[in-house]
């Protein structure tokens, strides 16, 4: 005799990793027009490049509040108050609509304020 | 606070480096030379006799004992006072803190102060209270310079949205011969 099987909305959880959460963190803001990546390079060897850098801490509730910490670079000039006010939309929107996540608290530092990296020349061919 | 803080790391490091080196040598050197007696480099049976020769009660045990504690408790003070002087900004809403260091502050005027023909070179250090610029100027700069460039920082402080405005120090020193 088979066991009925439980409700479909009780057979399991999902449980998103502070991982997978810090990722979508970071995406969501370097896509905010404003914020810019940075080169990393060791010994002056260009190694690629890094944006926004995220930590993310998830609180007790259902759904679960987020607590985001972010380091950004930003463009300058611009506006630092507009483009973080995006930032922090555009985190809030992408936490809550790829895993179901409310954004309680967002801290920014800003590690750095600068124009756009000189586009490199043109190569003579 | 930091100041002192990164003076103290490497000189406590090198000291510990320093006593670990002469650690191993002493080792080595009495496995190798069991025939040598006392130490190569540091006379450690005179210390062991010493340190032999002391009791717990004695006062300069206690002494001893007190000031290891309170300088540990300075540095332990040190430590945690030595905290990175973050920039606060104006968040857009209440639920945000925005902040910045110094560092990227003082860039951003070092920048801006460069940019003038009439500057040679400048170097500026940022705090939420102080902005102080000292720029070498040609010495064919004009006189107002000075004022030239408290205007041009401070106007890039007011695009800055700094929950505190710092004050602005600049000094200008010529540069001699000719551009």
């Amino acid at each position: 005799m088979r066991t009925p099987l439980a409700e479909p909305a009780e057979r399991g959880r999902l449980d998103i990793h502070p991982g997978v959460l810090r990722k979508i963190v970071e995406r969501a803001a370097d896509g905010v027009p404003g914020t810019l990546r940075n080169e990393r390079s060791i010994a002056g060897i260009d190694v690629g490049e890094y944006g926004a850098s995220a930590r993310v801490t998830v609180g007790t509730g259902d759904p679960a509040p987020v607590d985001v910490r972010l380091e950004l670079t930003l463009r300058y000039p611009s506006a630092v108050r507009a483009v973080v006010e995006a930032v922090r939309a555009a985190v809030a929107v992408e936490l809550d609509r790829l895993a179901g996540h409310r954004m309680r608290s967002l801290a920014v530092t800003v590690t750095g304020l600068r124009g756009p990296s000189a586009p490199a020349p043109a190569r003579l061919r | 606070m930091r100041a002192v803080l990164r003076v103290l790391a490497p000189l406590l490091g090198l000291v510990l480096a320093t006593v670990g080196v002469l650690v191993v040598i002493e080792v080595v050197a009495e496995w190798v030379l069991p025939e040598h007696e006392g130490g190569l480099l540091v006379p450690w049976p005179e210390w062991g006799a010493v340190l032999a020769g002391l009791a717990w009660s004695q006062n300069l045990v206690r002494g001893i004992a007190i000031g290891v504690g309170v300088v540990g408790l300075l540095m332990v003070l040190v430590a945690l006072t030595a905290r990175r002087a973050d920039l606060r900004l104006v968040a857009p809403s209440d639920d945000m803190t925005v902040t910045t260091s110094p560092r990227v502050l003082a860039r951003l005027i070092g920048t801006r102060v460069r940019a003038s023909d009439d500057v040679l070179s400048a170097s500026v250090t940022a705090s939420e209270r102080r902005v102080a610029v000292t720029a070498r100027a040609w010495n064919d700069a004009p006189e107002e310079l000075r004022s030239t460039i408290v205007d041009r920082v401070q106007e890039l402080l007011a695009e800055l949205p700094l929950r505190r405005t710092p004050r602005v120090a600049v000094s200008v020193q010529e540069r001699e011969g000719v551009r």
